[in-house]
């Protein structure tokens, strides 16, 4: 930092030729002259000083019958005289230096941080629909605003801080973890109905009437818990209905039709291992490609471009990379009794895996697997035990309105 | 001369007593040393001697000699200076 002072005020390497130069340098600090880089060698004494403490030194090298002689001159001062003549250096400065005045007013980065479920691009997006984008002007920002609007168009948002540092908005953001959607219960009676045709391997009823039990069959669109509650007397005689919305976990077990089959044979690509590389350039919709045209009747195109940026999410519509063609022919293969029975496993367990990711049992497989006539077929019954209870409204009748007859007569 | 040696025993001394740190209370110089590339030292009087093997300086109590090759002052003013260069020895003549 002293360096960079002394430089930009500009100073002076000198050589000092003296009788006594102790009594020059001790005059030196009497007079606060600042001395630096003393060093002595055969022509004498060499040292650095500044420009003003030069002209300080004539009455001291008077006293000391000093002889001075500068050896090298540094700084700013010195320099621009010396590139006095250099007109388009000064000019290019000065345009640099415009240039940065008038861009640093913009921001030209935009950076979040702390988003998990809202990605970067999604909440660029929606920047951008409000007019605050990559090259927008700093003055036109509100920062209160912008953490407030993305409160509002993000629920799972819980905090938001917008704050602009030099050329950058930031961005931090806090989400909700355990997004909580208070679901609307619905107050209306209703009946519950079977949405599958099977035995009834499990019936927890938590409100209604049970109309079916554990071991019953039913069938689609039968009723299984009424949701209406009979309210009794002492001597079990039916004194009215209450209408309720039944609810209860009833799990069905049916048989599910599996069917798969494929032919023996199958064609398979193969690469014969010629390719044509080129070099790609995209700016906007136009492309520069330096790859040579081929004859090959296949191939398959393998593009990987890069897009330019300038900054983090500040990206310009410039890309570049590379594009390969691989050619390849197309054969004819014929699957061995293992490898199909292999294909129509795996078929089947995926079938079954996502069965089982939407929360359905599965109780029994009765799936084969056989070859005939060049066919590999997969076909068979799969036990599946899957909840099959649905809330269907019920009508309530209107209730007789109380005699009053008598009132009024 | 002898008052006033004495004189500056006894205001150290008092200084002391005071818990005065030791340069203030008997105007005693403070030579910083790292590993012996580097020189610091405050309360110095003057330049007595400087050679680029040899540097003399005069304090309040004594003088200091330090010896060494390639002795550069890196920068000094009235009360302060710099040493570098490769130090060997330092002396209180």
């Amino acid at each position: 930092m002293q360096d960079w002072k002394y430089y930009r005020k500009g100073y002076v390497r000198i050589q000092v030729k003296a009788d006594c130069p102790e009594r020059f340098l001790n005059l030196c600090a009497y007079h606060k002259i600042r001395v630096w880089n003393l060093l002595q060698n055969h022509n004498g004494y060499e040292m650095n000083l500044t420009v003003k403490d030069f002209y300080k030194l004539k009455n001291i090298c008077r006293k000391t019958h000093t002889r001075v002689k500068i050896t090298g001159k540094y700084g700013l001062p010195f320099f621009f005289y010396r590139s006095k003549k250099r007109k388009a250096f000064f000019i290019g400065i000065c345009l640099s230096l415009f240039l940065m005045s008038v861009l640093s007013r913009h921001i030209w980065n935009i950076h979040v941080e702390g988003n998990v479920h809202n990605s970067t691009q999604t909440i660029l997006r929606y920047l951008e629909e409000l007019q605050i984008e990559h090259g927008v002007l700093k003055k036109d920002l509100d920062c209160a605003w912008i953490a407030q609007k993305l409160r509002a168009e993000f629920p799972d948002i819980t905090w938001v801080s917008a704050r602009i540092s030099g050329s950058r908005l930031i961005l931090e953001i806090q989400e909700n973890d355990n997004i909580y959607e208070k679901k609307q219960q619905e107050q209306s009676a209703c009946d519950l109905i079977s949405t599958k045709t099977g035995q009834i391997v499990s019936m927890i009823t938590r409100t209604g009437t049970p109309v079916k039990k554990t071991g019953d069959t039913c069938v689609k669109g039968e009723l299984l818990v009424r949701g209406t509650l009979d309210i009794q007397n002492d001597s079990k005689e039916i004194v009215r209905q209450e209408y309720t919305r039944a609810d209860a976990d009833v799990l069905v077990e049916y048989p599910l039709q599996y069917y798969h089959a494929f032919s023996m044979k199958y064609e398979k690509p193969v690469y014969t291992g010629e390719e044509n590389k080129g070099y790609l350039l995209q700016l906007g919709n136009y492309c520069l490609n330096t790859k040579k045209n081929v004859s090959w009747q296949e191939f398959d195109t393998v593009t990987d471009l890069k897009q330019v940026r300038l900054t983090e999410n500040f990206r310009l519509p410039l890309y570049y990379g590379t594009s390969t063609d691989c050619a390849y022919e197309t054969r004819i293969f014929t699957y061995t009794e293992q490898e199909a029975k292999e294909r129509a496993t795996l078929h089947l367990n995926t079938v079954l895996q996502s069965l089982t990711e939407k929360g359905v049992q599965i109780s029994a497989n009765h799936v084969k697997i056989g070859i005939q006539n060049g066919i590999c077929t997969a076909k068979g019954t799969v036990s599946v035990i899957e909840e099959a209870g649905q809330q269907i409204p019920v009508q309530i009748p209107e209730q007789p309105t109380e005699r009053n007859t008598d009132l009024n007569e | 001369m002898k008052v006033k040696g004495k004189l500056n025993e006894f205001t150290g001394r008092l200084g002391d007593s005071l818990q005065i740190p030791k340069d203030l209370s008997y105007r005693e110089s403070v030579l910083t040393l790292t590993g012996s590339r580097e020189l610091y030292i405050e309360n110095y009087k003057c330049i007595r001697q400087y050679q680029d093997t040899c540097i003399i300086l005069l304090s309040r109590q004594n003088k200091i000699q330090i010896e060494g090759s390639h002795l550069v002052i890196a920068y000094y003013t009235d009360v302060e200076m710099k040493i570098t260069g490769n130090i060997c020895r330092i002396l209180f003549l």
